[in-house]
């Protein structure tokens, strides 16, 4: 197997881990909202702890998909060195929080039924990882490997734009996945509202199948040409998006309070709120990255043909 | 005795908040006339974003006070990481838990009434509503509090009907959007305790409040803003709020009232129960106990009159 294809095996693998893990941070961080700093600082170790894991994922993305070798060095130095630091910084805070009694026991529960056991030994993976990444860069100064570079795709202002959003459209994703992994633990009334529910899962699945379009058939896809992807997967996916966007507000129309009887446990930062932020961000975003990639398809400086041809 | 707004989560200082509410129990069994407590109500948002182990850290320390407990629901009560169902199968795994979700098509799931009896006879009925939950708004892109829909109400009288005319209490989470305008209108004989923040109420009026005046009921109580405690005479029936119960989630200072703690002088906190003593002729006698979360747990005990 080669290593892109092995390392995007792995990526994929880990998208699922890092879905849960960033959908308990972000409702980590609505339960904070409304305690005193003291109380949520008792949670900060393990909140790092959160953060970290998806940082890892983004710093697995970019290892495997890199520019040239410069980039790829650099890459697994930096991310490495942070990687290893910040680990560092969460073990220690964690054994000194136990140490002045800031926490009772090493299982007390609250956030999750091991907190903070789980996360005191997540960091010590993270710790195992980051100084992988940071070895794996000494090793490649030293090492030359031929590797599948990749092309930025975007010019000028598209490339920093993009570089802004795509990360901004991956938490949406991966939030939205782990709401949708954990749903069968926290669902109520499905019976009640199963048909409007379905076509909501199905536009939370949808964000997630976008990036593994552009993972595993848009990003170093050959020899297909760029333009004739873009424009298939544009269309495929904006005709999903419009599909469960209409499938919602038919739902909306015929089974106003499906939302509210059946995904409150799913959506704390919605009701909370008292706003719809869940599924309007969803529609938002899944029909703007589609719509986004068919102006991109029309954009004539697109390569037209495979980058190796 | 009326607990509101507990809102343990998983930030929970859970061995503080247990013991100051060891020692709320303990004041109110102090201050009852005989003694003891017959039921403690917990009126909705016990709750606030918690999980399983913060639901059963909370009902474990209630079964250790050996009293029988009621349970109402909150909207905060269902944003918890656990389905509805999880947190009623704990609460029917609990020897001492008074709670009932029958089976029926009434809107919400705490809807149940409980009858005081003496010897065989009943005296007094205490009903729960089920405010929680979300309706759309007119606003677009927002929720709206779910008011107490007609088929509740309709369901309060075929209960009322089948218990009789005993004299009643009502409890429910939310204010009714009826008891704001009664206050906005001044449209109240008095007003007892303090208001020292908004009104939360749902935009859509309910018939509830019009409704159990024809009923024999004495008084209608609720919880979910933290600040006030007031309580309104209308027309003979006491509506208003309980106390909040515990400091989770932030609680109001008494702008007027103050106590004295270790010979300094502290304004009050807005921060207790309320306790009820129901007698056989059909009063009953309102006290809001305020216990300080001072460390030495101070009383401060005030009578609705």
């Amino acid at each position: 197997m080669k290593e892109k294809t092995a390392l995007k095996i792995c990526e994929s693998a880990l998208y699922f881990l890092a879905a849960l893990v960033f959908y308990l941070l972000v409702n980590l961080w609505a339960s904070a909202t409304s305690v005193p700093f003291g109380d949520f600082a008792r949670a900060l170790p393990f909140g790092l702890f959160l953060a970290d894991s998806v940082y890892f994922l983004f710093a697995l993305h970019l290892l495997t998909h890199p520019l040239n070798e410069t980039k790829r060095i650099k890459t697994a130095e930096v991310n490495g060195a942070l990687l290893l630091i910040l680990s560092f910084v969460g073990i220690l805070s964690q054994a000194v929080y136990y140490r002045l009694g800031y926490q009772p026991s090493w299982i007390s529960g609250g956030i999750t039924p091991f907190y903070p056991l789980d996360g005191f030994i997540g960091h010590f993976v993270l710790l195992i990882l980051g100084s992988g990444l940071y070895l794996f860069s000494r090793y490649l100064r030293k090492h030359h490997r031929n590797y599948e570079w990749s092309v930025h795709e975007w010019q000028g202002h598209g490339k920093v734009w993009t570089s802004i959003f795509r990360p901004f459209f991956a938490l949406i994703a991966l939030y939205f996945m782990g709401a949708l992994l954990l749903a069968p633990f926290r669902i109520n009334a499905f019976a009640e509202h199963a048909g409007s529910l379905v076509g909501f899962f199905l536009l939370m699945l949808l964000p997630s199948v976008m990036l593994a379009f552009y993972e595993w058939d848009y990003l170093d896809k050959e020899p297909l040409p760029q333009r004739q992807r873009l424009y298939r997967n544009s269309v495929i996916l904006t005709l999903a998006g419009l599909i469960l966007a209409l499938w919602y507000w038919l739902a909306q129309a015929l089974d106003p309070r499906f939302l509210s009887e059946s995904l409150i446990a799913l959506f704390p930062w919605d009701f909370m709120l008292q706003v719809k932020i869940a599924p309007y961000l969803l529609l938002l975003s899944c029909l703007g990255s589609s719509l986004i990639a068919f102006l991109h398809y029309l954009n004539r400086s697109v390569l037209k043909k495979p980058k190796n041809a | 005795m009326q607990l509101n707004d507990l809102e343990w989560s998983s930030f929970t200082d859970i061995a503080h908040q247990k013991d100051y509410l060891m020692h709320l129990i303990s004041s109110a069994k102090a201050t009852s006339n005989s003694q003891i407590l017959d039921l403690i109500l917990l009126n909705g948002n016990s709750f606030s974003l918690a999980d399983k182990t913060v639901v059963k850290n909370l009902l474990d320390c209630l079964e250790a006070f050996a009293v029988p407990f009621a349970f109402v629901w909150g909207n905060d009560d269902l944003q918890g990481s656990y389905r509805l169902a999880d947190l009623e199968t704990a609460l029917k795994n609990c020897p001492h838990a008074v709670y009932a979700n029958p089976m029926d098509s009434v809107t919400g799931n705490s809807n149940y009434e409980i009858t005081l009896r003496d010897n065989g006879t009943a005296r007094y009925a205490l009903y729960a509503f089920d405010s929680s939950g979300y309706d759309l708004s007119g606003v677009p892109l927002r929720y709206d509090n779910a008011y107490i829909r007609a088929d509740q109400v309709a369901w309060l009288e075929r209960q009322a009907s089948y218990v009789g005319p005993v004299p009643s209490l009502g409890f429910l989470s939310l204010a009714p959007l009826e008891f704001s305008n009664a206050y906005e209108g001044r449209n109240y004989n008095k007003m007892v305790f303090e208001k020292n923040g908004a009104i939360t109420t749902p935009s859509g009026n309910s018939t509830l409040l019009s409704r159990i005046t024809r009923l024999n009921f004495k008084g209608l109580f609720f919880g979910q803003d933290h600040a006030n405690d007031f309580v309104l005479d209308l027309q003979g029936l006491r509506v208003g709020y309980g106390v909040k119960s515990g400091s989770e989630k932030g609680f109001a200072t008494s702008p007027t009232q103050s106590y004295l703690l270790g010979g300094e002088s502290k304004s009050l906190q807005i921060l207790g129960g309320s306790l009820y003593t129901l007698s056989a002729s059909g009063d009953f006698s309102l006290d809001h106990l305020y216990l300080q979360d001072d460390g030495a747990y101070t009383l401060v005990k005030e009578r609705y009159q």
